[in-house]
């Protein structure tokens, strides 16, 4: 059975690129358009791996993190962090809150494919 | 003259609002558009060439080796059921020459046949001859030769019947010998057929293997080559969708700018004080998202740089590592 992977990113254009880029490696993806619309979806399906972006509005990604956390069913999922923000001081912030890996935009399909395959929940 | 300087700068001030309250706006809204615009474009261009990625992937993926090396398989079993097709059909003609033999000796002993039925006629012959003289010399002798005359015609009359019993042998070896003959004449005439066919099966089926060994060793390096090309292509296409996702730098570029000219046309629409310059810039800088929006701020506050120049200075200075990956 596939395993399901959340994609969270204001950007249509980024959910689709990371969408088929998940899909064509045997993923089932589920997409959200910000934290609050990704919190709304977290319900109780499993998921195996999160990807997320920081910058959105609504909720960010570093709250959306945070939130995610408290919910039991989805303390242990690792998130990865897609995002254009490269200082240092975001990328602490993403550490604190939970996160597993940090990617700067552009990515490369392969290197997000390789970065997934490495933390995804069995 | 200094009141003068006051009324002309409070009409400046003055223009300066009007202008501010109606371009600004005007401006903000451009922006969101051509960034509303951008955004779909790319959006649509990011789908075309990610299915592209993905039935490039495919078809690497799927079954390009796997047919090759069935292809190479298939030849290779051809290769051996043909052999032993032309194994069986040798097989046979050796089994035809040994019949060819059998018939041969068949031949020989019809042959032998026949002389000892020509030893019987002659022994018939003889016997004959003698069962003449037997009774001729009965008959010299008279009344005391007659039981002898009765041997002798008795032994006359069993020479007259394995005389004809020896005729009917030699004609039936005679027919027989012919058939074995005719026999042995087809048989061989069959043979040599059937080695011709051999030779010229041989020679078709390693034609054949031939032509089809080129003609999959073709593919098999066609194949091949467009794999590798597949590849080099799917590479580019990888770089291109790396390309595009700077829509959405972009488009948060475009946002802060947008942002920032609403509360800037805002205050200016309620006759608000704006503030201070700086606190409007450090405000500003404060929703930075990238490496060169934070560059061309520092070179802007250090000096009136010309945009080119800006850029050429920030491209010169080090970039973060795009695609960058940091493990916790």
């Amino acid at each position: 059975m596939a395993k399901t992977i959340m994609v969270i990113d204001d950007s249509a254009s980024v959910r689709q690129v990371v969408g088929i880029t998940l899909r064509g490696a045997g993923y089932d993806v589920i997409e959200a358009q910000d934290g609050k619309d990704a919190l709304s979806k977290l319900n109780g399906t499993k998921i195996h791996l999160m990807v997320c972006d920081v910058n959105m509005p609504n909720m960010n990604g570093i709250e959306f993190l945070k939130a995610s956390k408290q919910l039991p069913a989805y303390k242990f999922t690792p998130v990865i962090m897609l995002t254009t923000e490269s200082g240092e001081d975001k990328k602490v912030q993403g550490q604190a809150a939970g996160a597993k890996a940090w990617m700067v935009k552009p990515f490369q399909p392969p290197q997000l494919l390789n970065a997934v395959s490495k933390l995804i929940l069995p | 003259m200094i009141a003068d300087d006051m009324v002309s700068e409070n009409d400046h001030a003055r223009d300066l609002y009007t202008l501010s309250e109606s371009i600004i706006p005007l401006w903000s809204q451009n922006i969101e558009e051509a960034k509303l615009l951008t955004n779909k474009s790319i959006e649509d261009l990011s789908l075309k060439f990610a299915n592209l990625s993905q039935q490039v992937r495919h078809a690497i993926n799927s079954d390009t080796h796997e047919n090759s090396s069935q292809l190479v398989s298939l030849l290779q079993q051809s290769q051996e059921q043909l052999s032993s097709v032309i194994d069986l059909l040798k097989t046979s003609i050796d089994e035809k020459e040994a019949l060819i033999g059998s018939i041969s000796e068949l031949a020989a002993k019809a042959k032998s046949l026949g002389n000892m039925a020509d030893i019987v006629t002659r022994i018939a012959n003889e016997t004959g001859m003698v069962a003449v003289n037997a009774a001729i010399e009965a008959a010299r002798v008279g009344e005391r030769g007659r039981g002898f005359a009765v041997v002798a015609d008795a032994v006359k009359r069993l020479s007259s019947d394995a005389s004809r019993t020896a005729s009917h042998i030699s004609v039936t070896v005679n027919e027989v010998t012919k058939g074995i003959r005719k026999v042995e004449q087809h048989s061989q005439e069959s043979a040599e057929q059937d080695a011709q066919t051999l030779a010229n099966a041989d020679k078709v089926v390693s034609l054949v293997l031939e032509q089809f060994g080129g003609m999959a060793n073709k593919l098999v390096k066609a194949s091949e080559a467009m794999l590798s090309d597949n590849r080099n292509v799917s590479q580019e296409i990888d770089q291109v969708i790396v390309s595009l996702q700077f829509q959405d730098r972009v488009s948060q570029m475009l946002s802060n700018v947008c942002l920032n000219m609403n509360e800037l046309s805002a205050l200016i629409a309620n006759r608000e004080d704006i503030g201070d310059t700086d606190e409007w810039l450090d405000t500003f800088r404060s929703k930075y998202v990238m490496q060169e929006q934070y560059d061309i701020h520092a070179n802007q506050q250090h000096g009136h740089l010309s945009t080119s120049k800006i850029h050429k200075k920030t491209r010169s200075s080090p970039q973060p590592d795009l695609g960058d990956l940091t493990f916790f």
